[in-house]
């Protein structure tokens, strides 16, 4: 089987080329370091008397440091075809990748200092697949330099030939000229923005904290000897509070909101200071900061989604944030770009026009609802919960927490299931969830890499299923998808969205 | 978009007795993989179920020597893992099938979590054909299709032949045009 395998492989491939013999080299540094540990180790054993095992484990060293190097060398070779690059690599595990040149976003040829000695250059091909986990999209590691040079030309030439008339991607920054900022937030606005971002998530840190070790640091807002040690003992506030141990209660929880506050409006103000959102030819560019100034460009080509989020509060007082999903990561913990911290929503649809995008459908008509099965669904992952409550209550009070704990949460269920919708909107789909904060992702269809329709063992009792959506960037844990609808509407729901996507 | 990709037909009954335990159990249209694929599952099981196996005898034997439940570990693994060896590869292998479409590859799998995914060729980045050690044993060969998305972005369809897992590189290959989303 694979002798013939091997076969076809020859004929179609009649010269794969190898990686340059002194790549073997090329490993050095790398040897050198884990040598230090081995050195290291053979000096004690030096000295402690066992030569033989200090030699061993030298040599060891020296020889796995030679080895893998060799067997890269012996294993990997690729062929630079017309209009693709296949690679040919592993020992055990026989890997061919083909990298169409069609795919190849950027060549990168780097040298480090061995490399740079010896002529010889990694040839890195970007295809803008996220193969994550270390793993990477094509890396020839190393051939000659001018080789190097010759691929990269030969892979530009053929996206030249491809794309005859792209205007120059220079243009990224200039011709910015005085245009009116298509969206920005004066100071109020942030600062508005830095109570909707009130921390509950502080707030609780600080007052398990203070539960635990406040009365040993005497910083405990709930405690009266707090308010008897850090204020004048006559202030009328004072006596007040320690009145009853109501007021200090209701002090200690007045105080816990105003840190919260504080570090919102403080967080939020570093963060979004003097923002400002402009359009350039290619796409965005945002500007924001108090100390730390960024100033980022958003090309629209790499805008995968728009996501709105607003919380309870924010939407009560008829305001939202958007961002937009990128293949390129934001700075800092969100993998989105935020292009609106705080908006109104007719804010939020000059931002889409500003991108070319149609405004949200106004009629409430046409948005889909999951299947009620996945409530049931719901509850029934909490039944366990329930039983488990049931049976400690024999035993012990605290079961009532654990029946109110799964009361709640099934609660949660159903509200999560009454709030998620979504909607096919000619060439994009609108996919609504969440109850508490809610969530809008708007993904145009062609943006969809791939879709996968899920059931597991209990969707299929319940004859649902889900459709996953791969689309690149955002955040590695956050797939966008639809949940819980019935199995036929899921596949319709599938086909409909890939005939957009081809 | 091929007529394929419509939703399955409802399930038919099954012949229950004498029926192939290889036999697929697939929506319609879609292709089984090479039978000796069913094996290297079944090896891939041995692989993690012998050495739980030994591990249970060793600790029998040596840990719990004079203990009431002597025993218990390895009379669990052991019927746990014969189970796992004689009766998963073939449910996991009639559940795994593909469909080379004009424009989209289609992989179903799974037995207990079905996944049914879709890529389009027009989404491929680049392709794989991976052999591991067990794939050249039994003759299989694994394709590996990369897209640019964050989630799902590595697609793998098992079990090929390795001339088919080659066939199909090449015919998605040629349907890649450069399109700069």
């Amino acid at each position: 089987m694979s002798e013939a395998a091997e076969a076809i492989m020859e004929e179609e491939m009649p010269a794969p080329e190898r990686l340059h013999p002194l790549t073997m080299l090329t490993g050095l540094g790398g040897i050198l370091k884990s040598l230090w540990g081995a050195i290291a180790a053979s000096a004690f054993l030096l000295y402690s008397g066992n030569q033989t095992i200090a030699i061993a484990v030298i040599g060891f060293a020296l020889l796995s440091g030679f080895i893998q190097p060799l067997l890269r060398y012996l294993s990997f070779s690729f062929l630079v075809e017309e209009d693709e690059i296949v690679m040919n690599s592993g020992i055990l595990n026989r890997n061919h990748r083909s990298v169409p040149f069609d795919r190849v976003q950027d060549v990168n040829i780097e040298q480090n200092p061995i490399a740079r000695v010896f002529g010889l250059a990694r040839v890195k091909l970007e295809t803008g697949a996220s193969a994550g986990k270390g793993e990477e999209d094509g890396i020839i590691d190393s051939i000659a330099l001018d080789r190097a040079n010759e691929l990269r030309d030969r892979i530009r030439r053929h996206r030249a030939a491809a794309l005859p008339a792209l205007p120059d991607r220079g243009e990224a920054m200039e011709s910015e000229q005085a245009r009116p900022a298509v969206f920005a937030m004066d100071a109020r606005r942030v600062f508005l923005a830095g109570m909707f971002n009130f921390s509950l998530a502080v707030v609780g840190a600080l007052f398990g904290l203070m539960q635990t070790l406040g009365d040993v640091a005497n910083f405990n807002f709930f405690s009266r000897t707090f308010w008897q040690e850090s204020f004048a003992p006559d202030n009328p506030l004072v006596i007040f509070i320690l009145a009853n141990q109501i007021m200090a209660v209701i002090a200690g929880l007045v105080s816990l909101v105003l840190v919260g506050l504080a570090t919102g409006i403080i967080g939020t103000a570093l963060r979004e200071w003097n923002f400002r959102l402009d359009r350039t030819e290619s796409g965005f560019r945002r500007r924001r900061g108090l100390l730390t100034l960024t100033d980022t460009v958003l090309p629209l080509k790499r805008v995968q989604a728009a996501i709105y989020l607003d919380g309870p509060v924010k939407r009560h007082y008829g305001w939202t944030s958007l961002k937009l999903q990128s293949l390129a990561q934001d700075s800092g913990n969100s993998g989105d770009h935020v292009v609106a911290p705080l908006a109104r929503p007719d804010e939020t649809k000059e931002i889409l026009a500003a991108m070319d995008w149609r405004p949200l459908p106004e009629d409430a008509e046409d948005w889909h609802r999951p299947s009620p099965a996945l409530a049931m669904e719901g509850l029934l992952s909490l039944l366990p919960l329930f039983i488990g409550g049931i049976v400690l209550l024999f035993f012990h009070w605290s079961g009532l927490l654990v029946i109110g704990a799964a009361t709640l949460l099934s609660i949660g269920a159903l509200l999560d299931w009454r709030w998620r919708r979504h909607r096919v909107d000619r060439d994009r789909v609108l996919i609504r969830s969440g109850w508490w904060q809610k969530r809008l992702v708007i993904l145009p269809l062609a943006k969809i890499q791939s879709a996968d329709l899920r059931r597991n063992f209990i969707d299929r009792w319940f004859g649902i299923a889900s459709v996953r959506l791969g689309v690149a960037g955002g955040k590695g844990f956050s797939a966008h998808g639809v949940s819980g609808l019935a199995t036929a509407d899921a596949f319709r729901l599938r086909q409909r969205l890939l005939e957009g996507s081809v | 978009m091929t007529t394929d990709l419509a939703a399955p037909p409802p399930e038919t009954d099954r012949p229950a007795v004498l029926r192939d335990p290889l036999q697929p159990h697939l929506p319609e249209g879609m292709h089984p993989v090479e039978r000796s694929y069913a094996w290297v599952l079944r090896l891939r099981q041995m692989a993690t179920w012998i050495p739980l196996f030994i591990g249970a005898l060793v600790l029998d034997n040596f840990a719990f020597e004079g203990q009431p439940f002597r025993g218990l570990a390895t009379a669990v693994v052991g019927i746990v893992g014969l189970a796992a060896i004689i009766f998963v590869p073939q449910r996991i292998y009639r559940r795994l099938g593909y469909l080379l479409g004009e424009k989209m590859l289609r992989i179903v799998r799974g037995w207990l979590f079905h996944v049914d995914t879709i890529v389009p060729f027009v989404r491929v980045q680049h392709i794989d054909v991976a052999r591991g050690p067990l794939d050249k044993l039994l003759g299989t060969a694994s394709l590996i299709v990369h897209t640019a998305g964050t989630h799902n972005s590595i697609v793998t369809l098992p079990g090929l032949s390795p001339e088919r897992a080659g066939e199909m590189r090449d015919t998605i290959r040629a349907t890649i045009k450069t399109d700069w989303q």
